[in-house]
């Protein structure tokens, strides 16, 4: 369900963020996996015009997220390995970080931190959708480590503005989100919203990304997704793991809590099962900085 | 499901809930042992993060313990991060007591 963003929003929007555009072929990709009928093979060939693109797909299903232990050593061999979907999430993840490789433009978040956070928000989405039995339990973890994005596009691609919203954060301590909608009069989840529209990124990534903050108001149907990510993000920072730009946690709903039928020892469980597999993660860091 | 419990807080007669879990998924005690202080020992000195024992309340005084010898900094940041937050007061000190059990395991692992 997108979020129905103002035009005076969108106008700021078009002021504040220098879109970056995705290169040619992950663009083609990315709408190839938009279509119902497109083959994989298809999808293969095209990727394989852009050998930085599956240097990077496959150094991360040669993580030891997937698990795998033979080298995967192509694409199609990817393909037969993994199954489409779990191939999709990958070239999506390699997608997205493609446009912040680099970090020449970093104007001195702690981009680090970031993805120290952002990787637990995605093991803990995880064990979550694992915990209750979701079909695509690897995607929860994209999910999870995307869930920000729009922070970090800001950083990059709106830095006239962000390098407002930092410095006010840290002076009047308070949560990002509040600078960023005191200076620029919106936050990250919407910068994630559009951009991830405009890239062509598939509901329910949108979903998570624009409406993490406000699991209550949701009624879409990705309401379990968006509500494992919006908890995976409170308990991230309820534990300390990492940076998401500020030392509070989220304000959530109880009934989120409820609605995903989460006590207080289940979560005990689900962190604790996340964090385990936070070491084998770790790898996701080296594949992000390029 | 079991509470997890680091394995420095394991007591004699304590009965495992589920198998221990050790980093590596390996499974080295049976379900349903009681435990015995030889055994507490050979846990121990398997370098696990987490032994699944039996009972709730094992769960909430452990989370005691833990909050009691966790460091000041740790408390502070917990304080603090709840600001935000609006549950009951006996929610959010529950919540407390689970963020200083990870931050002071989280700690212990940097």
């Amino acid at each position: 369900m997108a979020r129905t963003i103002p035009v005076h929003i969108k106008q700021k929007f078009e002021q504040v963020v220098n879109v970056p555009t995705l290169p040619k072929v992950l663009s083609k990709v990315i709408s190839m996996l938009g279509e119902p009928r497109v083959s994989a093979r298809e999808v293969a060939k095209v990727i394989s015009q852009d050998q930085a693109l599956v240097s990077r797909i496959l150094r991360i299903v040669n993580s030891a997220f997937y698990g795998f232990p033979r080298q995967i050593k192509t694409i199609d061999h990817a393909l037969v390995i993994l199954g489409f979907n779990r191939l999709k999430a990958a070239i999506f993840t390699a997608s997205v970080l493609e446009v912040f490789k680099n970090g020449q433009n970093n104007i001195g978040f702690d981009v680090n931190g970031f993805w120290e956070h952002s990787i637990g928000v995605g093991v803990i989405s995880k064990a979550l959708a694992k915990h209750l039995r979701l079909p695509n339990v690897e995607e929860h973890f994209i999910f999870g480590l995307l869930h920000d994005v729009g922070k970090l596009i800001l950083d990059y691609y709106g830095k006239e503005f962000y390098e407002k919203v930092l410095p006010l954060q840290k002076e009047k301590d308070i949560p990002l989100r509040e600078a960023e909608l005191e200076i620029i009069g919106f936050d990250h989840s919407i910068v994630g919203s559009i951009v991830f529209e405009k890239w062509n990124l598939p509901y329910d990534m949108i979903d998570v990304v624009t409406w993490h903050h406000d699991v209550i108001n949701y009624n879409g149907k990705f309401l379990q997704s968006v509500g494992i990510v919006a908890v995976a993000d409170f308990l991230t920072r309820l534990i300390g793991l990492g940076f998401g730009g500020d030392n509070f946690i989220p304000p959530l709903h109880k009934n989120v809590f409820s609605m995903l039928n989460l006590d207080l020892m289940t979560m005990d469980y689900i962190i604790s099962e996340g964090i385990s597999q936070l070491d084998s993660m770790r790898d996701f860091l080296d594949i992000i900085r390029g | 499901m079991g509470s997890r419990i680091a394995p420095r807080w394991l007591e004699e007669g304590m009965r495992l809930a589920a198998d221990v879990v050790t980093d590596d998924g390996a499974v080295m005690f049976p379900k349903g042992k009681e435990l015995a202080r030889e055994d507490i020992e050979n846990i121990r000195a398997m370098d696990v993060s987490w032994v699944v024992v039996e009972g709730d309340d094992i769960f909430f005084n452990v989370l005691k313990k833990e909050a009691e010898i966790a460091s000041d900094e740790i408390k502070r940041a917990i304080e603090k991060a709840f600001k935000y937050c609006s549950f009951s007061p006996k929610e959010t000190e529950q919540f407390k007591l689970l963020g200083i059990k990870y931050r002071s395991f989280l700690a212990t692992k940097s």
